[in-house]
């Protein structure tokens, strides 16, 4: 590991010099900035990432589950597992898919699902990604150039390679593909995650396409090449969220968006990877039902556990929050992002009285949890290394059977006393090393 | 039971060529329980294919696109329509018990909501705590749960009211306009009453979903609301305080506005558009 | 991969004309850089009415920052580079990470030599060979001939342009009008066989074509 930190520089000029960026807007401008890097990865031992796998396969397994059932016949619902009102309220539910079955019955095909360890060592899930989760290009390229960079660190620990991801993705993307190329649609160059689009399209051998060069004709999608001549594209790998998917059946004012998308989709002629609508499946609030949905359709205990929760919503656990509110940190679960999270310990006694009145008046709006001492992992600064919160997220996919991507995205605070790791609010990466012994 | 002969005409003219034209309209009666296409024939010009398309609502359309510059679009629909007087059974479906963009209540609609119940002599759980509780997610989650005993009667009552309250205004109102902000103006056309209704409804935890059609006549195209009581569909035109029978004709329906629109499109070039609607609905004896 | 879009196409042609516009300039600037030295305090005056750009500049001093590293100025080197980042960097799956990272390199060297840089032609060096990097680059690793022939057609159009408004000698001016003609019969974009046949008539004047050079330089214009 020294020499990771030795090598430090060299990863840095590497990082720089392929644009390993992310995009954000300061003030309404587009910048780009390099994501920081952390040289010292998060090491996994592969008995822990067995179980890992399987518990986080068990879970993207019944949420695909979930979403077949809610976009169909909604027995969870008729049965009285879920309430109605975590369903049909949620924004994530899309009204348009209904009815609508994805080819090969997949819903989600890379889900990205949030971890994090406890300082006893048990593992946590924090959230579920099923709409475009991103992240998996950071330590993919992350290895790539380390391993330029510092070439000995790995002749001497058994690594996994990680670099497998673009050939996993590539696996995926053919399992569904209704006849054609696959393509990776990107709403532009000025979107976060642009580095990661194109980088996934290289890598991947699939085609980097932007809104324009996509088109709907005689219930088939197709590429638009220069020469004139019609290409038929069999899968998208959507980086576009669904509200500006396709303007003729969501937001009628989207500029962007391929007009005529989801007939094809409806009509089973094209893949779209992930499907929409999946948004209902990973807010905060339904993720407080995930371990009832591993047992309602796979009739098995979930293997991972989710962070202790209490959902306003019911008047038990509602009392509860209310009497216990300092130790919990309170979400609000129409915000993503890191954005919406209270901690009950850093409020004033006015603040939570505040908070207390709006969680009586809007219930359905909040979860709390326990706040979990998670560990923290050192990041190099200056000479030495320092701890910081760190969580991991996994990268799931779902094709012919699901696998777990052997490595993940470390996604660290910067700020010693933060618990939040988001890119957009600062956070660094490392790399995720899966250890094969 | 009555037949009736439908023709609805539409035509979209732009004041500069656009190109790259993708629409989708939805101009057809449906087919359920209650209504039956005994023809029909569609003319879409120019274009340079149309399919026939079905949406997660259960609307059919037509979709297609016209690449090359054009000026207009015009749109022909013509046929004959068996109407029966019993209400459809068709696409029940949970969501419509819950607020949607366009019927979320506001204060303004809860209080209209509080004065009904009031006079109606309603004072269950259901009804108190949708008058009480208020904010942005919560609204009809108690009432989805538990239902409230509201009967036919009491739901015409609820129309009667809002047809006092509320005053015809073409003009006064937009096609982004909610039913809290036409409530709170007092006046508004087809698609504000019938989404304020649909508002009141689903507070009253019965579900209701926007329906947009043809009636009898001459003129442009019209909307109502539809109620989900004993297993079956009840129609009710808030605007005419009147209940839906065999001479209206539905097109689409959704739960508000947005869902069931009859035509949508997306174009290139700069152009302004104009847009002029004909339907005629006549009966044949 | 032999897949292009109208778009893309589009970028691969101006990603051509942008690395050559940044790489041709950059080595003329670097001449009147040197006049400007201890010869000519306003050599880049005459530059500037060459390339048939404002001048702005209010002294040498002033045209040295400005010209190379003004991010405000459409005509700088800099903005010029951005705008060969701008195409390159939608094209990573054509172009691969590899190619694309000399158009990071490139744009990452005058960024900081627009801070840093004492030695002006010796740091400014890197920017003419992270584009010879990424030329070969481009023939090596770019399988699809297509892609790299829409690029070399962006490229030899603005050279052309550059060498007459610059009066390059006669033959260099012959020789870049050949390569252009060999890759413009490759591609599959439509050009106009007219201007093509005037060019050739006045190029065909040898020295001679300068007489006619407004005429020369609008029928190159109007080729696409």
């Amino acid at each position: 590991m020294r020499d990771m930190v030795e090598h430090m520089e060299g990863i840095n000029r590497l990082m720089a010099r392929y644009g390993v960026k992310f995009g954000i807007y300061k003030n309404r401008e587009f910048h780009e900035q390099l994501f920081p890097f952390d040289p010292l990865p998060r090491v996994i031992p592969a008995e822990e990432f067995e179980y890992l796998e399987k518990g986080l396969a068990q879970r993207v397994d019944a949420l695909n589950c979930f979403l077949a059932d809610i976009y169909g016949e909604k027995k969870i619902v008729k049965d009285g597992v879920i309430p109605e009102d975590f369903i049909f309220l949620s924004k994530g539910y899309l009204p348009q898919c209904e009815g609508m079955i994805p080819p090969k019955r997949i819903y989600s095909h890379i889900s990205g699902i949030d971890l994090v360890q406890a300082k006893d060592g048990t593992w946590y899930i924090l959230e579920d990604n099923l709409r475009i989760p991103s992240g998996a290009s950071y330590p993919m390229i992350a290895r790539e150039l380390t391993r330029q960079a510092s070439p000995r660190t790995f002749m001497r620990n058994h690594v996994l390679d990680n670099r497998n991801y673009a050939g996993m993705l590539k696996e995926v993307m053919d399992y569904v593909n209704t006849g054609g190329i696959n393509v990776v649609l990107t709403p532009g160059r000025y979107n976060a995650a642009f580095f990661e689009h194109s980088y996934l399209a290289e890598r991947s051998g699939a085609i980097l396409a932007m809104p324009q060069d996509l088109y709907v004709e005689n219930n088939r999608l197709f590429y638009r090449q220069y020469q004139g001549r019609q290409l038929q594209v069999g899968t998208v790998y959507r980086r576009l969220s669904d509200e500006y998917l396709d303007p003729l059946c969501f937001e009628p004012e989207s500029l962007i968006g391929v007009p005529g998308i989801m007939d094809v989709y409806r009509s089973g002629n094209v893949a779209l990877v992930n499907a929409p609508g999946n948004g209902v499946a990973d807010d905060k609030g339904i993720y407080y039902f995930v371990p009832h949905m591993v047992k309602y359709y796979l009739g098995e205990e979930a293997i991972l556990r989710n962070a202790p929760t209490y959902l306003a919503f019911y008047e038990q656990d509602r009392r509860f929050i209310l009497e216990h509110l300092e130790r919990l940190v309170v979400k609000d679960v129409s915000e993503a992002g890191g954005y919406g999270v209270v901690f009950g310990r850093d409020l004033t006694k006015e603040k939570l009285a505040d908070l207390k009145e709006i969680i009586i008046r809007e219930p359905r709006r909040f979860i709390a949890q326990e706040v979990i001492d998670f560990i923290d992992l050192d990041i190099v600064e200056g000479d030495g290394g320092v701890p910081r919160k760190a969580d991991l997220r996994a990268f799931v996919l779902s094709g012919g059977r699901t696998r777990v991507w052997p490595s993940g995205l470390t996604r660290f605070s910067r700020n010693p006393d933060s618990f939040v790791v988001n890119s957009s609010q600062g956070g660094g990466f490392k790399d995720t090393w899966v250890l094969s012994r | 039971m009555k037949r009736l002969r439908f023709c609805y005409e539409m035509r979209l003219t732009f004041d500069q060529e656009v190109w790259e034209h993708h629409f989708l309209i939805r101009c057809l009666p449906m087919e359920n329980g209650q209504q039956h296409k005994e023809s029909m024939s569609v003319k879409i010009e120019p274009a340079d294919f149309v399919n026939e398309v079905t949406d997660g609502f259960g609307n059919g359309g037509y979709a297609g696109s016209v690449r090359k510059p054009h000026g207009s679009l015009s749109v022909m629909a013509e046929g004959i329509v068996r109407v029966e007087q019993s209400g459809s059974t068709d696409g029940f479906h949970p969501m419509y018990r819950f607020p949607s963009a366009y019927t979320m209540p506001d204060e303004g609609i809860r209080q209209f909501f509080g004065e009904i119940c009031k006079e109606l002599g309603k004072s269950c759980e259901t009804c108190k705590d949708s008058r009480e509780k208020s904010g942005k997610v919560q609204g009809a989650h108690e009432t989805a749960r538990k239902g409230c005993e509201i009967s036919r009667e009491e739901l015409v009552y609820m129309m009667n009211r809002l047809y006092g309250r509320f005053v015809y205004a073409p003009g006064t109102t937009t096609v982004k306009t909610t039913a809290a902000q036409a409530l709170a103006a007092g006046q508004g056309v087809c698609q504000d009453y019938a989404h304020v209704f649909i508002s009141l409804c689903r507070l009253a935890g019965v579900p209701a979903r926007y329906a947009a059609g043809v009636m009898l006549g001459e003129g442009a195209s019209h909307a109502w609301v539809e109620l989900w009581q004993d297993g079956r569909w009840l129609g009710l035109d808030p605007t005419n305080n009147r209940p839906v029978d065999e001479t209206y004709i539905k097109l689409t329906h959704g739960r508000d506005f947005g869902d069931g629109t009859i035509d949508r499109g997306r174009f290139l070039g700069f152009a302004g558009q104009s847009q002029k609607v004909r339907v005629s609905v006549e009966e044949i004896l | 991969m032999g897949i292009i879009s109208i778009e893309k196409a589009d970028h691969l042609f101006w990603l051509g004309r942008y690395t050559e516009r940044v790489f041709t300039t950059l080595q003329m600037f670097f001449r009147y850089f040197d006049q400007m030295l201890d010869m000519d305090d306003t050599a880049y005056i005459g530059f500037c009415e060459k390339l048939a750009i404002p001048v702005i500049y209010e002294n040498k001093d002033d045209f040295i920052s400005r010209y190379l590293f003004s991010p405000e100025d459409p005509n700088s080197i800099y903005s010029n580079m951005m705008r060969a980042f701008d195409n390159a960097v939608i094209l990573r799956d054509e172009l691969s990470s590899d190619t694309l990272s000399y158009i990071q390199m490139a744009l990452d060297c005058i960024e900081h030599a627009k801070v840093h840089a004492n030695a002006l032609v010796y740091d400014l060096q890197p920017v003419k060979d992270d584009l010879f990097a990424f030329w070969g680059c481009l023939d090596d690793n770019v399988e699809d001939e297509e892609g790299r022939n829409i690029i070399k057609c962006g490229k030899y159009l603005e050279r052309l342009d550059l060498y007459m408004r610059l009066d390059f000698p006669y033959p260099y001016i012959e020789k870049e009008w050949n390569k252009f003609l060999n890759r413009m019969h490759k591609i599959r974009i439509g050009y106009q066989v007219t201007e093509v046949d005037r060019l050739t008539g006045v190029l065909q004047l040898g020295e001679g074509w300068r007489a006619r050079k407004q005429e020369a330089l609008n029928a190159l214009w109007n080729i696409f």
